[in-house]
């Protein structure tokens, strides 16, 4: 046991561990992480399968990154605890007394003589080193007394704060790993989903998408309610970098897109000698619409958001979003095809028709209607209030360690023949200038004080 | 006077500014760095008007694409430089390090830089795109400084005693102290505004702290060399040629955080 504590009090092991723990996780960038086993197959042939059996393919969710971690905790845990005692007394017991010959020994000193008594010295000295913003502590000793001043000695726990708050970001870590919880839920407007792991639901309201004058995108708004027994309990609006919370469970923007399986469309119908268009009809696609006085049938057969034409000539579509909306049609005129072809919304001097039709039917796409639907993603995550909280530890630590830099200076008064013999001094680790500058001043007041 | 003749002052005057402090290398006289520092300094203050009016006319942050993060990034530099030298006196560095904020702004104005300033995308509209962002750079500003001294370091202390009279206000020593001070001040900056203003964001915008993302691994070992350099000088006492070894792969892994993982590693940061 004695042996294991000297070990992980052991610096040497924290900075060995740190340099394979960071050796680990540039490792962790160089192979793609959380890949298919085919896709490593591929890029890495015969050695995917050692990679994915030392977990390399998933690095930093494997044993043995966990291990490290873990090894690493309890270093700084016990190297921290090892070292906390001393600092406890050095900061609530500490030594006031001091031998005369260690006064040579201090970086900073000044050994002097003073025409006052030793009362009025010390008095004098305490109303300085105070106004300094320094507490003291004294001891009488026979003929002489001792000071110390002390102030920031706060700042000799800036090291252990930062590791507690570092172990307190790993514990969180730990949490979010083992009981974080992540799904999507893709809802439509009017929807109603339960809240996988909740006793309540989830509902879509609006969804809108706000667009800048260029055409992209601006902003994904969602209205939801939680709606609990068919109780509504609340209702927010939530956009990107702006999600809701709620039990434990926070909602956030993630995605959106269009049902586009049979969306409505509007296609208007004419005569290529008339102008305009005289009628218009609304229809889901797959479906027929029958314009009875003009014996007429029409039938939107396909539908592509985002029309495209392969090297094969094959029509596809180049993405899911509305930027090229076509729609292939049929239409049937007394028993007769009349029409056959795609139309454009956007584009319509690109639409086409089957040349073999011989008839003069026109047809114009004018509007298209997609049921759409927001992608929420539901996270609950207990890890994140450590996280939050270590990273308070860490940054509160880092002020402490580097701008709170302990000052601790020590006097010792006593009567000489007929004079006050000063002994003062201090020992200066970090910020030499700005201490030394002080302590010089310190001594010049007191030498104008009566 | 548009945002581009603004910078393109402020890319000419950190020019002729260097031009002085190398003059005053050679000259040994403290006239031409005392004016190579007024001119970094007016340089400083154009720059800084140059990224006012950017803002204002785009409506937002100006450091969302490679150009404008750039271009604030000499100006973090800029800022570093007139502080530590206004506080430390380290003349000597003075051309070498502000060769560093040219090279940033050379880039920034290379025609392969976008520079036409864009509608925000959704995830980079909230506030912590300031704070997340500028806090990150201004560390990596006094990680670039504590990389020059390095690298001074390692050059002048082989040849310590010939050369030790000569470099009088600049000793190897001094040079060592202020590569630690610049790292004391950039490791908080780069510990609250990379890591956790970029945790803090992340979770408000994608729904997680933390996600291994490239990016975020990346200034994770950035984090890690760092903390190394602390604790091997603080705890092991550590210093001199070591340590300014240790400084100069923080500052390359800072580097390769800030740049080389947005062309090498894909990931969630691609957009800038």
């Amino acid at each position: 046991m004695k042996s294991m504590i000297k070990l992980f009090s052991s610096v040497k092991l924290a900075i060995f561990l740190l340099i394979v723990i960071t050796l680990a996780t540039i490792l962790g960038t160089l192979v793609p992480q959380g890949g298919s086993p085919e896709a490593y197959k591929e890029k890495y042939g015969d050695g995917a399968a050692v990679l994915i059996n030392l977990g390399i393919t998933r690095l930093y969710q494997s044993p043995w990154y966990l291990t490290l971690l873990v090894l690493f905790s309890t270093n700084i845990t016990t190297c921290s605890l090892t070292r906390i005692k001393p600092k406890f007394n050095k900061a609530f017991k500490p030594q006031v007394i001091i031998e005369e010959k260690k006064f040579n020994a201090l970086s900073l000193k000044k050994i002097f003589k003073s025409h006052q008594p030793v009362p009025r010295v010390k008095g004098n000295l305490k109303e300085i080193l105070k106004s300094k913003g320094y507490k003291i502590r004294e001891k009488s000793e026979q003929d002489r007394v001792y000071l110390l001043a002390r102030k920031k000695f706060l700042g000799l726990f800036g090291s252990d704060t930062v590791h507690l708050g570092i172990l307190i970001v790993i514990i969180g870590g730990f949490i979010s790993g083992a009981a974080g919880s992540r799904d999507n839920l893709a809802l439509t407007l009017e929807e109603t989903k339960p809240v996988p792991g909740a006793d309540f639901s989830l509902k879509l309201n609006n969804f809108e998408t706000l667009y800048y004058p260029d055409g992209s995108v601006k902003d994904w708004k969602s209205t939801l309610s939680i709606i609990k027994n068919d109780q509504r309990i609340l209702t927010k609006t939530i956009e990107v970098n702006h999600p809701l919370s709620y039990k434990g469970f926070v909602f956030y923007q993630s995605g959106y897109g269009w049902n586009w399986r049979n969306p409505q469309v509007e296609i208007m119908i004419g005569r290529k000698t008339e102008n305009p268009f005289s009628e218009s009809v609304r229809i889901k696609v797959g479906e027929k619409a029958l314009i009875k006085d003009k014996h007429i049938e029409i039938n939107p057969m396909y539908f592509v958001p985002d029309f495209v034409l392969t090297e094969e000539k094959k029509v596809t579509s180049r993405s899911l979003e509305p930027n090229n909306p076509a729609v292939y049609v049929k239409a049937i005129e007394k028993g007769e095809l009349a029409f056959s072809g795609w139309l454009f919304l956007k584009y319509p001097e690109f639409n086409t028709r089957d040349s073999q039709v011989n008839s003069n039917l026109s047809l114009k796409f004018k509007d298209f209607k997609a049921e759409s639907y927001s992608v929420i993603q539901i996270a609950k995550d207990p890890g994140v209030p450590f996280i939050w909280t270590g990273c308070t530890f860490v940054m509160l630590g880092l002020f402490l360690a580097f701008y709170y830099i302990p000052r601790e200076l020590k006097f010792m008064i006593k009567k000489e023949s007929q004079k006050t013999k000063i002994y003062g001094g201090g020992i200066v680790k970090k910020a030499k200038d700005s201490f030394k500058e002080e302590f010089d001043q310190i001594i010049l007041s007191f030498r104008e004080s009566k | 006077m548009t945002e581009s003749t603004l910078f393109l002052i402020a890319f000419i005057l950190y020019g002729s500014s260097a031009a002085f402090y190398f003059a005053f290398l050679f000259s040994e006289k403290n006239i031409w760095a005392k004016t190579g520092y007024k001119i970094i300094f007016t340089g400083f203050i154009i720059h800084t008007a140059a990224l006012v009016l950017r803002t204002l006319e785009s409506g937002h942050a100006p450091f969302t694409n490679m150009y404008e993060s750039l271009s604030f990034l000499a100006w973090c530099g800029a800022f570093a430089y007139v502080s530590i030298e206004g506080k430390y006196k380290i003349r000597k560095a003075g051309p070498y390090f502000i060769l560093i904020i040219i090279v940033f702004m050379a880039i920034a104005s290379s025609p392969l830089m976008p520079k036409e300033a864009k509608p925000l995308m959704p995830a980079l509209q909230s506030y912590w795109l300031w704070l997340h962002v500028s806090v990150t750079l201004l560390g990596e500003a006094f990680f670039a400084m504590a990389f020059v001294t390095s690298i001074m370091y390692l050059i002048v202390e082989p040849k310590k005693t010939a050369r030790l009279k000569q470099n009088k206000g600049l000793t190897p020593e001094r040079l060592d102290f202020i590569s630690y001070r610049c790292i004391a001040i950039g490791f908080p900056l780069f510990t609250l505004g990379g890591l956790i203003f970029g945790m803090i964001w992340a979770y408000k915008a994608w729904g997680r702290y933390w996600g291994w993302d490239p990016k975020e691994v990346w200034s994770l070992i950035t984090w890690f060399v760092f903390a190394l350099y602390l604790h091997t000088r603080l705890v092991m006492g550590w210093k001199g040629k070591r340590s300014a070894v240790i400084a100069v792969i923080g500052f390359l892994a800072a580097m390769f955080t800030y740049f080389g993982v947005n062309y090498l590693l894909a990931g969630l940061h691609s957009y800038l």
